[in-house]
């Protein structure tokens, strides 16, 4: 768990414990402080690197933290030339 | 409502006079859903374009709002700078990042925009922006494994689609179909969700490749060819599927079908950067030998003043001083010169002279907000009929193929929007007018008992 005086992360791996997650959630709504709570569910199967992708995108976009800078290309240059002659051969460019 | 689920269907450029009119009769379980619940056209976005029409459905915000006018956007005024709308172009909540922090489960395949795949409460197979399956094109990574086990080898796409080969063609899109819809079903079938949406390639790539055999209209029309049912063929496959899928839910689901875009017949190419030579516009350093795409051409900036980009629509940028490194655009004749081009534009003629209809948008009269480094306009040459052609040397304005080779269809404004709720059934088929892509998110997240984010540019379909 997570905790800063602007939110809550709780990150739930089993059915309970997203059910306990909810159950929180909805209680600190009432008491006026559900925009702050956040519930990231981020399933069993995933790796430790999916579980704190999922957190930190939760986090960012709950506005807790700054979205991390995206500079690094999606792409390798093969894979921009693949997908620039796809997208020509559909007819996109 | 907290116990409903939604399942999107979605249908790359299902098109309107087809599925509500033309074959209604032919497609059981897309009229069943219509007449037990509700349809209508559904108006996209402008540009009319799988990215960014698909973004702004599941954002419920426009292409100006997103930042996003097409599969490639300036990354800068520089002349050089495009890059690919991946799903890192897309900076607003698409629902599924909102229902996810919601707690609610999701599964996405196939919808455009989300490569690289983002962590998701659920699952998400990526779309044809993925280079291959080789890469991460899954979330969770570990469920490309469950996929070959699924349906072999996953297709994100159809390779080599301006193949002369057409049988060849049409089988990869009946394989990439089986492979998606089967898959999608598997995961309707084995995975908690609550909103679960699949996006299908196939009828646009059956439009595009297979138009001409089946359009008496169609400049290039084959009488009797094997292929002239081709295209009613495939609807019906697909109706097959929808079937097939509705075996795997129940009554708790509110069930839509809904396209990006629709289509219509391609009466040719208009080459934007050839009429922008001929009327002035912009000069060329030197005449390539062949015909070449403009980011090759050796261009006399300093003697240009306008350059266009090809595809389905055109968007033509403007040459300013002080924005673009050699502008010769004084900013005081910025709004003159473009109100000037767009005069022109939709002055355009076919080769017999004829007004085409070609319409022009400022993107600052159109969109809310203008994000991102916009086109000067956005054209559609002939209201859609015509495709722009974007290379440099063809030494005419006007073509009959596309500078990659035959192209049967244009997209066209208007798609199709289905949406059947068993819980509250109608009597008859209620049609519904005035709908908008950008309805379709706040209107999932009404039904799913949540909030609609007041930036949501579109409303909820009652």
């Amino acid at each position: 768990m997570y905790t800063k005086n602007t939110g809550v992360v709780l990150a739930c791996v089993t059915q309970q414990q997203s059910e306990v997650a909810e159950a929180l959630n909805a209680e600190l709504q009432k008491r006026g402080a559900g925009s702050v709570c956040v519930i990231t569910d981020i399933g069993a199967e995933a790796s430790a690197q999916e579980a704190v992708q999922a957190i930190i995108q939760s986090l960012e976009g709950n506005g807790i933290i700054p979205a991390a800078s995206t500079d690094n290309p999606v792409y390798s240059d093969g894979e921009e030339e693949k997908i620039r002659k796809r997208l020509e051969n559909l007819g996109y460019l | 409502m907290a116990d409903r689920k939604v399942l999107i269907v979605g249908l790359d450029c299902a098109t309107p006079q087809f599925v509500f009119d033309k074959w209604a009769a032919q497609l059981p379980t897309i009229a069943s859903l219509m007449n037990r619940g509700s349809y209508g056209l559904l108006r996209s976005c402008v540009p009319p374009i799988t990215v960014p029409a698909w973004s702004c459905m599941m954002s419920g915000k426009s292409p100006g709002t997103l930042g996003c006018y097409g599969f490639r956007n300036r990354s800068d005024y520089s002349y050089e700078g495009m890059s690919f709308a991946t799903s890192r172009a897309i900076k607003e909540d698409r629902v599924w990042d909102i229902l996810s922090r919601a707690g609610k489960k999701v599964v996405l395949v196939g919808v455009p925009q989300t490569y690289p795949p983002t962590p998701v409460n659920g699952l998400m197979v990526t779309c044809f922006l993925t280079p291959d399956t080789s890469c991460q094109y899954t979330h969770p990574s570990a469920l490309a494994a469950e996929i070959k086990a699924c349906v072999g080898e996953y297709m994100l796409d159809v390779d080599d689609f301006r193949s002369d080969n057409k049988e060849q063609v049409l089988a990869q899109i009946y394989e990439m179909t089986k492979k998606r819809f089967g898959l999608f079903k598997h995961f309707l079938q084995t995975k908690p969700w609550d909103f679960a949406m699949v996006v299908e390639m196939g009828i646009d790539r059956m439009h595009h490749g297979f138009w001409k055999y089946m359009d008496h209209e169609h400049p290039k029309y084959e009488q009797g060819s094997k292929f002239k049912d081709a295209i009613l063929d495939y609807y019906k496959y697909i109706d097959g599927k929808i079937a097939d899928l509705l075996t795997a839910v129940d009554e708790s689901t509110i069930v839509f079908i809904v396209s990006d875009h629709g289509a219509r017949t391609m009466k040719g190419g208009f080459c934007i950067n050839e009429w922008l030579m001929r009327e002035g516009y912009l000069t060329i350093a030197e005449k390539p030998e062949k015909s070449v795409p403009i980011g090759k051409a050796k261009i006399d900036w300093q003697k240009t003043m306008a350059w266009g980009e090809g595809g389905y629509y055109s968007r033509l940028f403007l040459n300013v001083k002080g924005r673009e490194p050699q502008g010769c655009i004084d900013p005081g004749d910025y709004e003159r010169v473009r109100t000037e081009l767009i005069k022109k534009l939709e002055d355009t003629r076919d080769e017999n002279g004829q007004l085409i209809g070609t319409r022009v948008f400022r993107p600052q009269d159109i969109y809310s907000e203008v994000n991102g480094v916009p086109p000067d306009m956005i054209i559609y040459f002939g209201n859609l009929a015509w495709r722009s052609i974007g290379s440099i040397g063809l030494g005419v304005i006007h073509t009959v193929e596309n500078d990659m080779g035959s192209d049967d269809a244009n997209h066209a404004q208007d798609g199709i929007f289905i949406m059947c709720d068993p819980q509250h059934l109608a009597c008859s088929a209620v049609k519904r007018d005035g709908l908008n892509i950008t309805d379709i998110a706040p209107t999932i997240l009404h039904l799913l008992g949540l909030p609609v984010p007041v930036d949501m540019e579109g409303k909820v379909i009652l």
